[in-house]
């Protein structure tokens, strides 16, 4: 999409300690013209302290900063930047490193290996309210939120949580048809929507999988007894 | 009216009943023709002489000759309201002649036999003036109900047969008394006669409660070993019964204890007898009667306690008796009827069986009543022990079939148990099978988590590190050849995801690494699956020769085929799954010349670990490769390890 009528360029800031993707990532910016960057962090110190400037509406994170996760970054960043897309950015794009983001509260992901272009494009599809997802991620979410039975002990708040985590019949639809591995504008055919439409319902679908996950962090700890009910 | 004419109908059937048994034992010999040596005497001559005592009778008094008036046998005396008094004593005397073609035989074969004689009193009968028998114990408990059998002339009197019999019957007046007919003759013409009499009226009964008895205590025992209620009602029926049944018995010698205590217990226990087959009645229909149960306990409590022989002396009991046995008897069949009643409703057919033969006995006490009353012929049987003998048996009938009831259920407990407990031991085993798959899947997990762990950190980013260098500075061979390692490491960490059996899981898995790769390569990807079976065999192993098959096949597309479009289908073909890549370049004879050979040894070579088939056929323009996996491998043909050398890229 061409970025000269934007009224504003996306602000962009990144939390990388290696040298070379993060200049990678900040070549792949400024050939955007779309784009600014706002902010650079080598360390999940900095990363944290980056949340303080200013607001950024794509953050590109590392999970695996030098001086810890870059988990608690994201997770930062939902309350100190309301409305910010927390990117994770990850070597193979793998099951395990962007449950964990996405579940932390990451809003995509982003291959590092990605050419500059697919770059400006993640970040666009990000800043635009929409969600990437790969077949294997569309399945484990799935059998994650079709875990229907509330927690122990969870009572009608757990309930009432459940409806509002539940997937409804279109966002099933999309995650059966990424994990048979069509790709979003084919699924956009079928369901009849844009192709922008596919990737905001994949966004939704992220955002109950993180609610899920704090209200799963809530009733392990009210089964512990460290809340009161 | 109806009532009464229901009582008679009762009488009736008494005596119908009575008749039949009396002509079963009895009538067998009475009807073999006249007996020439033994006469039955149904005339006698009696007069009844005030003031009399049950003192021993010391000698034989003179009797007014003027006085003896002809009477019919049988002889009742009945009741009487006494002017002197409750213990006015009437003597009864009859004087019976022996027939003289009686006395022609041997004096000593001689016997007078008498089937019953009946009062509170004392019986002495001479022959000739010689007493020759004498009434046992007391009064009151007399042996009454044994037929006398007495020898008419002892061997050593000298004397010749006699001519005529005395009987004397000292008795109570308000009693009155009874004499059967009697019967005079040879001992071997009326032993017969008396033997069965004295086996049906006094051993077989006898014998009946003794055995009851037996039973009775074997099932106290269970009671107190059990506590259950059925078991000691029997147990106190059996006494009671046994208790009961010694007044027919007893009498012809001393009594064991006072008189007055004797006649307390015998009869009390006819309450207890009551009391007793109505709880078990109940109790086998599973229901509780408050209102029925105590009253009637109640009443035969307090009987018994009225009654005890230091506040009321023996003469005096005999003289209520009768009205005690009537208010028993009414109780009796009010609360039969009641618990039939409801025994009906409940459907329960022991119970039911037990109340119903209760009050199918119950003519039989009415019988022994107006017995008692000579209100019947006096020489009928008392019933009422056969009464109690058809019950015994059907409570002990019913004991047993608890019993046997229990012992089955028991062993269907036991069968139970043990089902249960091998059903338990499969679920332990089955649970601890499983834990251990769970665990051996879990050390599986962490180990994959571990390595993958490693690749992205390590090998993963140096590759891309290497390839943002190479981007950076312009060195598109370079690139490309790290670009290649990076998809074949992405892949390989792709198949070691659990796809759980998914195949087309892992096709969509191969199509997000590998889609942008031909689209820019100009090759434009059609994607057509349909849901799948799943494939149980898919493991790891198994999933990255498929994705390297299809790798390694997309890739001659791109390199070789000149194709501009590609199509990807998968098809269910019986118990095989299809996997189809159709291209529309310049065909596989063609391609393969251009140097793919030795990447379809590759695939061959994969195929076959995993029980595939690959096949390559002509399409129109193009060539459409097909991958047939089955659904179900045969057997685990296990995947030789990977040699290293899979890709094309390199080549």
């Amino acid at each position: 999409m061409p970025a000269s009528g934007l009224p504003r360029p996306i602000r962009v800031a990144i939390v990388e300690d290696d040298p070379v993707f993060r200049s990678a990532f900040a070549a792949a910016i400024a050939a955007a013209t779309d784009m600014q960057l706002v902010g650079v962090a080598a360390s999940q110190r900095e990363g944290l302290a980056l949340l303080g400037g200013l607001r950024a509406d794509v953050l590109l994170v590392d999970l695996g900063l030098p001086d810890g996760s870059g988990v608690e970054v994201i997770q930062a960043s939902q309350t100190a930047w309301p409305g910010c897309s927390a990117v994770v950015t990850t070597a193979l794009g793998d099951e395990q490193h962007v449950m964990r983001a996405i579940r932390a509260g990451a809003a995509g992901y982003l291959l590092k290996d990605s050419s500059p272009g697919d770059i400006a494009s993640e970040i666009r599809t990000v800043a635009a309210g929409g969600s990437p997802i790969s077949p294997l991620i569309a399945r484990r979410v799935m059998a994650l939120l079709r875990e229907s039975e509330p927690a122990a002990g969870a009572g009608q708040a757990a309930g009432r949580a459940e409806t509002e985590v539940a997937l409804s019949a279109r966002e099933t639809e999309v995650l059966k048809l990424v994990a048979m591995g069509y790709a979003y504008h084919e699924i956009a055919q079928r369901l009849e929507v844009s192709r922008h439409t596919v990737l905001t319902f994949v966004r939704r679908i992220y955002a109950k999988l993180e609610v899920r996950s704090k209200m799963e962090a809530v009733n392990v700890a009210r089964r512990q007894g460290l809340l009161a009910d | 009216m109806w009532q009464g004419a229901r009582a008679c109908w009762r009488i009736e059937g008494a005596r119908a009943f009575l008749f039949l048994l009396v002509c079963l034992v009895l009538g067998a010999p009475a009807r073999a023709a006249p007996e020439p040596a033994a006469a039955r005497l149904r005339e006698a001559q009696h007069q009844v002489l005030p003031g009399g005592s049950f003192e021993v009778p010391q000698g034989l008094p003179v009797l007014d000759e003027a006085r003896w008036q002809p009477t019919p046998l049988p002889l009742v005396l009945p009741r009487a309201v006494a002017p002197g008094g409750s213990k006015a004593i009437d003597t009864l005397w009859v004087r019976l002649t022996v027939p003289p073609q009686l006395r022609a035989g041997d004096p000593e074969r001689l016997r007078l036999y008498l089937p019953r004689w009946q009062t509170v009193g004392q019986i002495t009968i001479y022959a000739d003036g010689e007493r020759v028998f004498r009434s046992g114990a007391g009064p009151v408990w007399n042996g009454f109900n044994h037929p006398v059998w007495v020898p008419l002339a002892r061997a050593d009197s000298g004397r010749g047969a006699p001519a005529t019999v005395l009987i004397r019957v000292d008795h109570l007046r308000t009693v009155g008394a009874a004499l059967s007919t009697a019967w005079v003759g040879d001992v071997d013409a009326l032993s017969a006669r008396h033997r069965w009499r004295q086996l049906l009226q006094v051993e077989l009964t006898y014998v009946g409660s003794a055995a009851f008895l037996t039973l009775g205590l074997l099932a106290s025992l269970a009671w107190v070993s059990r506590r259950e209620p059925l078991y000691g009602l029997f147990a106190f029926y059996a006494v009671c019964w046994f208790v009961r049944a010694l007044h027919f018995h007893m009498g012809t010698g001393p009594l064991p204890l006072p008189e007055d205590w004797f006649g307390w217990l015998t009869v009390h226990s006819l309450s207890g007898l009551t009391v007793a087959s109505m709880l078990f009645g109940i109790r086998l229909v599973g229901v509780r009667l408050p209102w029925l149960e105590w009253p009637c306990i109640g009443e035969a409590t307090f009987a018994a306690a009225a009654s005890l022989p230091p506040l009321a002396d023996a003469p005096a009991l005999a003289l209520v008796a009768p009205l005690a046995y009537l208010v028993m008897l009414v109780l009796f069949v009010l609360a039969g009827l009641a618990t039939v009643v409801v025994a009906w409703r409940a459907r329960a057919r022991q119970g039911l069986v037990v109340l119903a033969m209760t009050v199918a006995t119950m003519p039989l006490n009415v019988h022994d009543w107006l017995l008692q009353n000579y209100r019947v012929d006096i020489e009928h049987l008392y019933l009422q022990s056969f009464g109690m003998l058809i019950l015994a048996g059907v409570f002990l009938g019913i004991v047993l079939q608890r019993h046997l009831a229990a012992v089955r259920h028991s062993e269907r407990a036991q069968e139970e148990l043990e089902r249960q407990l091998r059903a338990r031991e499969n679920e332990l085993r089955e649970s601890h099978e499983r834990l251990r798959a769970i665990e051996r899947q879990q050390v599986l997990d962490r180990e994959r988590q571990r390595l993958m762990q490693d690749m992205h950190d390590g090998l993963g980013s140096s590759l891309m590190g290497a390839l943002k260098v190479a981007e950076r500075d312009r060195d598109g061979v370079l690139a490309e050849v790290l670009r290649q390692c990076i998809d074949d490491l992405k892949l390989t960490i792709d198949s070691l995801e659990p796809v759980q059996s998914d195949l087309l899981l892992l096709l969509a898995t191969l199509r997000f690494r590998l889609g942008t790769r031909l689209e820019q390569a100009g090759v434009q990807l059609h994607w057509e699956v349909d849901p799948l079976p799943p494939l149980p065999w898919l493991d790891p192993g198994s999933a990255l020769h498929v994705l390297r098959i299809l790798q390694e096949v997309l890739t001659n597309v791109v390199k070789h085929s000149q194709a501009t479009e590609v199509r990807l289908t998968t098809a269910l073909r019986g118990d095989e799954v299809v996997v189809a890549v159709a291209d529309n370049g310049i065909g596989f004879d063609a391609a393969a010349a251009t140097g793919a050979g030795r990447g379809l040894a590759n695939i061959r070579r994969r195929a076959q670990a995993i029980g595939a088939q690959a096949c390559w056929l002509a399409a129109g323009p193009g060539t459409r490769f097909e991958l047939v996996l089955p659904l179900a491998r045969a057997q685990a043909a296990e995947a030789p390890p990977d040699e290293g050398r899979w890709s094309l890229h390199g080549a």
